[in-house]
């Protein structure tokens, strides 16, 4: 409702503002992956949605792309439950452990990935720990973390990134309202695990949903980790998407914008789920 | 001590390692000198890494370009994302539903398909492979997240205590600059904080709109480390996370001096 001091024409100004300057930019960029899917802007020609379908290259980024942000995203999903339901409280010691759970919250994805990188990698601290302990004798012996098939080293830099922001809301549901309920079901005769079952981890995980669906979009989307800490065979999708753009095959740079507009096309359906679950949480 | 506090007291131990040890693994490689495969520890320090880091004019240019890019997309990003999440939340519920589609899809395009449409129209208005062009890429999402949180500060907003400035006199510039500007000091700052992250910690946009003649802090740690100069690399990092550290405890400390809360 627009409150009486505020001029009708002024806004109605500024949401066509917002429409634009949020509106235009996501249009105009779509619009031009489409017109190089096609082939009639940039330098590409034009592909066929089958190729790139029947393409196994494609199938195969996108499923460790899938591998990644939803390994990644659930065991961050399991710490912040964990610490929301083991440090939610109020004393000194929970306040400092969410304080310091919080530390990688801002450390931007580059850095995160260096330091990971240098923790496990074969001649890494956690190798050389090893050798020290008589574990293994060469840097060949300790286990391929980083550049691994598994991609663990990735999943290992997600959970680091994303714990701490999954840890603040679930620590705010709880401490907003899983406690009234879980203390009311407790007294009704629940017991602590029929509690737990059923009143605050439901409660928790509904309320986290739209969340867990940005920490994975987010990560589905992100380049420099698996640029630094993923397998190179078969590359994480944002990594087919830009080598397919480098490549000297005009068609190529065709099925790096067909790619980057499926890519585009799973990050709406998830802005839709992401703005239905809110709607449902509100 | 109890089962259950012992537990507590091994989960806060488990998770200040977890935390901190990446961090403290950044910091002795970026110190470290000849630090050789087995030893667990450096056999000596010096800042060699640190001071080659200021030295090289290339990398001064891609650390100035980081901070002149950050803060202008903080500023600009804030500047805008306000009176926008302001008319969003003041508007009818599909409107508000609309906008919050609209910026939530700004900041979960992956960067990279986002990026190579851009970079497309960029080109288009002769500003590939510029500051300028950059800014204006990272603009996009940092004006998604933002405006997420305005519209979530001005759907809780009570709009009584302007109608009562109104009431009394008050015309808008002065209801902004004593009323809603100190009752809104804890969303801009940590609105600016979040825009400056955005844009700090950007790589795919950079790469793909500046084209490479961009260069910024996070593009070239990228660089060294492809290049194998690991301790260059964690001083490079590092240099990038501190700031960033450093704008979060600002922005809560800034928050935490908030005269007034938003009802």
């Amino acid at each position: 409702m627009i409150p009486p001091h505020v001029s009708a024409r002024q806004h109605l100004l500024t949401l066509s503002a917002a429409a634009l300057l949020l509106g235009v930019p996501i249009v105009v960029g779509i619009g031009y992956l489409v017109g190089g899917a096609i082939g009639v802007s940039g330098d590409a020609d034009g592909v066929s949605l089958g190729r790139v379908l029947r393409d196994g290259a494609v199938w195969r980024s996108a499923l460790l792309s899938l591998w990644i942000a939803g390994a990644g995203t659930s065991l961050a999903l399991t710490g912040a439950l964990s610490i929301a339901l083991l440090l939610g409280g109020a004393s000194k010691i929970e306040r400092f452990a969410r304080t310091v759970v919080a530390l990688p919250l801002p450390v931007p994805n580059v850095a995160a990935a260096v330091a990971v990188l240098l923790l496990l990698s074969q001649s890494g601290w956690l190798s050389r720990v090893a050798a020290q302990l008589h574990l293994i004798a060469t840097p060949g012996e300790f286990p391929a973390l980083v550049l691994d098939p598994w991609a663990i080293g990735v999943i290992a830099t997600v959970v680091w990134k994303e714990l701490p922001f999954l840890a603040l809301v679930a620590v705010s549901l709880q401490s907003l309202r899983g406690r009234a309920l879980t203390d009311a079901a407790r007294t009704l005769g629940a017991s602590p695990s029929q509690a737990l079952r059923t009143i605050t981890l439901p409660l928790l995980l509904r309320g986290m949903a739209p969340s867990v669906i940005a920490v994975f979009v987010f990560v589905l989307g992100s380049l420099e980790l698996p640029l630094v800490l993923a397998p190179s065979s078969p590359l994480a999708l944002p990594l087919l998407i830009q080598e397919r753009r480098q490549s000297l095959d005009a068609t190529s740079h065709g099925e790096a914008y067909l790619i980057a507009l499926l890519a585009t096309g799973l990050a709406v359906f998830a802005a839709l789920v992401h703005e239905a679950l809110r709607r449902d949480e509100a | 001590m109890t089962p259950r506090l012992s537990m507590r007291a091994l989960s806060v131990v488990a998770l200040t390692l977890f935390a901190s040890a990446p961090l403290a693994m950044l910091v002795v490689t970026s110190i470290a000198r000849g630090w050789f495969y087995p030893s667990v520890v450096p056999s000596s320090v010096d800042g060699g890494a640190w001071a080659e880091l200021f030295r090289d004019a290339s990398h001064r240019t891609a650390l100035l370009n980081s901070v002149v890019l950050a803060v202008s997309t903080a500023l600009v990003g804030t500047a805008l994302a306000l009176p926008l999440g302001r008319a969003a939340a003041l508007s009818t519920r599909g409107v508000r539903r609309s906008v919050a589609l609209l910026a939530f899809t700004a900041v979960a395009l992956p960067p990279v398909a986002l990026g190579a449409g851009l970079q497309l129209s960029v080109l288009t208005l002769g500003l590939g492979g510029t500051v300028v062009g950059v800014f204006l890429a990272h603009l996009v999402p940092a004006l998604g997240y933002l405006t997420l949180v305005f519209l979530g500060v001005f759907t809780r907003w009570d709009l009584r205590l302007e109608e009562a400035a109104a009431t009394l006199g008050a015309g808008g510039l002065e209801r902004w600059r004593h009323l809603m500007l100190p009752l809104l000091r804890r969303p801009i700052t940590e609105a600016l904080a979040l825009g400056f992250l955005v844009s700090w910690a950007q790589v795919a946009l950079t790469l793909l709109v500046g084209g490479g003649a961009v260069r910024t802090l996070p593009l070239d740690v990228l660089a060294m480390l492809q290049a194998g100069q690991d301790q260059r690399a964690a001083a490079g990092a590092l240099a990038l996370a501190i700031p960033a550290l450093f704008v979060l405890g600002v922005s809560r400390v800034a928050a935490g001096n908030t005269p007034a809360v938003v009802a």
